[in-house]
């Protein structure tokens, strides 16, 4: 039967029309399209196919396991960059820590000197840019993200699952969160194919000594040994205001035949989508050692832009895009009143300092 | 990227977006059509105008609802109008049809959907296409067609049954 369904898909593929030139053609004879839009070649399409993805631990421990033998066995050999593939609670442990310290950031944390008369676009967009750099920079380790769940037993946090996040910070320190949450079965459809089911989660996630509520949704769809996941988180500041908050999602597209996995985050404002920004991880092959590399892109609000971080022994280079302007610009963790603070330093020399 | 955003990004002016937004739905726009017209050509016909009618009526989206939904919606409407103005009964029905088991019709659907259309009801042929084919959860579709979601699954299931026993006998 799964056969058949494949089958059914296949044909979906080869068979399904695509007028889209056409349709294009018409609609700029009825002015609803540009002409240079019409007239230029296709751009590049993303769409959003289902991922079908292993998550059990164990085929995610073989699958990094593999990829680990792959390099210590033939560590000459090139190997092309791949999705890094996080379980669910990963997913989950990672958005709750990222989406609150975001909030967190959200106020100025900009103690550097910015001149309004600096030429380079960059040095304008690297405080935002610091704000993700900062709400993820405890996942900047090879392993991005490792959780363990236990029964709760804490007084105080009427909560069924104690959640624990660790991650490896900028220096190499193992950095630990804590998030206390209850996820429920909300809906559950079983075919003898497919199962299909919705939770909800609800929860509370610390953060420095703060508390952000934190609620969820994930879905699986699971049909033998595939099961295939969407899952969103959600911070507040402020639990009675529900409109405003930072939302992760895991989304998956497919470009030039490879997918590849996201982590969008969402910044909402009295219920308007004010800023939408993308990080993707990617397991690369550096000098016959499995390394993984970074990208955030700003999608709306008021940055821009497209960065690609890459740790180093003793700084990170982080490659960007902007409108017309690309470079690099280094960014190292410096000691500035007993507090750590980031230094980032420009192509022109010049240095800018953030929390 | 969603498709409630993309729409949000083409309002915006940005009409690249639109390539995304053919790319994710001309399926699920197609086998709606296809089911409801039974003809590959005319199916491809609403494909056309289904969209010309989501850009011009595009700004009266509203963004954070079901877009999906929302432009099968369209597809549906416009492949039901042109089978009126057509004033003959499309039937998916084609067990008169002259094609072999095993042959493409000349369109191209494909054996399997071609089996599809010949041994199971509209609905069912398009929720099971709309699941298998295009890949859209059982509440997704129900969204889709206004459909509860449980029908959704018994149509799904009905299909299922049915697409095996045809296998079976061919």
């Amino acid at each position: 039967m799964k056969k058949f369904k494949r089958q059914l898909k296949t044909e979906a593929e080869i068979f399904t029309p695509d007028p889209l030139k056409k349709i294009k053609l018409a609609a700029q004879s009825e002015n609803l399209l540009p002409d240079e839009y019409v007239n230029a070649g296709n751009t590049a399409v993303k769409f959003r196919p289902k991922l079908v993805g292993i998550l059990s631990s164990l085929a995610a421990g073989a699958l990094c396991t593999a990829l680990i033998l792959t390099f210590t066995l033939r560590p000459d050999k090139p190997i092309t960059p791949t999705p890094v593939s996080l379980s669910a609670d990963d997913v989950y442990g990672m958005g709750a820590v990222s989406a609150a310290r975001l909030l967190a950031s959200m106020p100025e944390t900009s103690i550097g000197l910015l001149s309004q008369t600096d030429e380079l676009q960059i040095k304008k967009e690297a405080e935002k840019f610091n704000q993700y750099f900062t709400a993820l920079d405890s996942f900047w380790g090879d392993d991005i993200v490792t959780t363990a769940t236990v029964k709760n037993t804490d007084a105080g946090y009427p909560f069924e699952i104690k959640m624990t996040v660790m991650g490896i910070g900028f220096d190499g320190t193992a950095n630990n969160y804590t998030m206390y949450y209850t996820e429920t079965l909300h809906k559950s459809e079983d075919d003898e194919d497919e199962i299909e089911k919705e939770y909800k989660l609800v929860g509370v996630m610390i953060i420095d000594g703060n508390e952000y509520a934190v609620e969820g949704e994930r879905s699986e769809e699971s049909e033998k040994h595939e099961t295939e996941t969407e899952l969103k988180i959600r911070a507040y500041a402020d639990v009675a205001d529900r409109r405003s908050y930072v939302q992760m999602e895991q989304e998956y597209s497919v470009e030039n035949g490879k997918t590849q996995t996201e982590y969008v985050y969402s910044v909402y404002a009295d219920g308007k989508l004010i800023e939408e920004t993308a990080v993707e991880f990617e397991a690369k092959n550096k000098n016959g050692k499995v390394q993984t590399e970074y990208s955030i892109e700003f999608r709306k609000g008021k940055s821009k832009g497209k960065y690609e971080i890459e740790r180093r022994s003793d700084e990170t280079a982080v490659g960007y895009k902007i409108d017309g302007e690309h470079g690099e610009f280094f960014i190292r963790e410096v000691t500035g009143n007993g507090k750590k603070l980031y230094e980032y330093t420009f192509s022109d020399g010049s240095a800018l300092t953030f929390r | 990227m969603k498709l409630d955003r993309l729409i949000q990004k083409f309002i915006d002016g940005q009409s690249s977006a639109f390539d995304e937004i053919y790319a994710q739905t001309r399926k699920s726009v197609y086998f709606v059509a296809l089911s409801v017209l039974g003809d590959a050509g005319l199916a491809e016909d609403v494909m056309q105008t289904t969209y010309l009618r989501v850009i011009k009526n595009i700004r009266s989206f509203t963004i954070g609802t079901n877009a999906s939904a929302w432009i099968i919606k369209i597809a549906k409407n416009e492949a039901l109008n042109l089978k009126k103005s057509r004033r003959r009964e499309l039937s998916v029905d084609e067990r008169d049809n002259e094609h072999l088991f095993g042959a493409t019709h000349p369109y191209g659907y494909g054996e399997l959907t071609d089996l599809a259309k010949k041994t199971l009801t509209q609905d069912e042929f398009t929720v099971l296409m709309l699941v298998t084919a295009c890949g859209y959860k059982r509440r997704e579709v129900g969204q889709m067609l206004d459909m509860p979601t449980p029908t959704v699954s018994w149509k799904y299931s009905n299909a299922i049954k049915k697409m095996r026993q045809a296998l079976e006998e061919n």
